[in-house]
């Protein structure tokens, strides 16, 4: 049936290759982006006296509140 | 459609849920000409026949969890792009009764432009009713079975047949000129 040819001839189909957009979309629908802060020497020095205090102060709690923290 | 001992589409879907990225892509390559044309058929606009072949695609993958191995997987495939299509259908009707509308319709290239098979073919096509349109579309730019575009249609087969039978003919009436064998 030279009519199907004609209709195929007549409707392309994509222009270009989907598969490199659609992998694209496929990776950005998996991937879950956790962005954290960049750790800078304030951060390592906070996290280095929260650290400290807990574990060389017998009561950290009462000691935070004496500071004025809590 | 494999060919030979090329795999099945269900086979290649079980093996892409089972991890297999390249069974995807086989997948996708098979079927992005035929699904393509349907839907630029459908719409009458190529642009927007690509977008929803990637996002039939997508969608396929999202919901790959709900497909249950022996079922074929085409009409499923076909269903999720009528279905997107007719989403799209809808809202482009929605924005032809905004004055935007003529804006985007003069963005897109006069008749002249287009080649002169092409422009008669979807001629052709925007002669039928859309059933018929949507039968022969999904049967000859699709490539898919009588059973299987019932299953997309949710008509029974004999409803199938009567629409391709009507809309062949019609077809092969307002193409005979350009077909040298009728």
């Amino acid at each position: 049936m030279r009519t199907l040819g004609l209709i195929r001839h007549g409707t392309p189909g994509p222009s270009r290759d989907l598969w490199p957009a659609l992998r694209a979309r496929l990776g950005a629908d998996e991937v879950v982006v956790l962005r954290l802060p960049a750790l800078g020497w304030i951060e390592a020095t906070a996290i280095a006296v929260a650290v400290g205090t807990i574990a060389l102060v017998p009561d950290p709690v009462r000691f935070l509140a004496a500071c004025g923290l809590l | 459609m494999p060919i030979g001992s090329e795999p099945s589409d269900e086979a290649l879907f079980a093996d892409y849920r089972a991890g297999n990225l390249a069974a995807f892509e086989t997948l996708f390559r098979r079927w992005q000409a035929p699904l393509g044309r349907h839907l630029a058929r459908m719409l009458d606009d190529p642009a927007a026949a690509d977008d929803l072949v990637m996002e039939t695609f997508l969608r396929l993958h999202r919901h790959r969890a709900r497909w249950r191995e022996g079922t074929p997987l085409r009409p499923w495939l076909f269903t999720i792009a009528r279905n997107l299509a007719r989403n799209r259908l809808r809202a482009r009707r929605l924005w032809g009764w905004l004055p935007l509308a003529s804006v985007m319709t003069r963005t897109s290239p006069p008749p002249a432009a287009l080649d002169q098979v092409r422009a008669r073919v979807t001629a052709a096509f925007a002669a039928l009713p859309s059933a018929q349109r949507e039968a022969c579309s999904l049967r000859l730019l699709g490539e898919l079975s009588m059973e299987e575009i019932a299953r997309v249609t949710s008509v029974p087969v004999g409803t199938v047949k009567s629409r391709l039978f009507h809309g062949l003919r019609r077809l092969r009436v307002l193409l005979a000129d350009l077909d040298p064998d009728t």
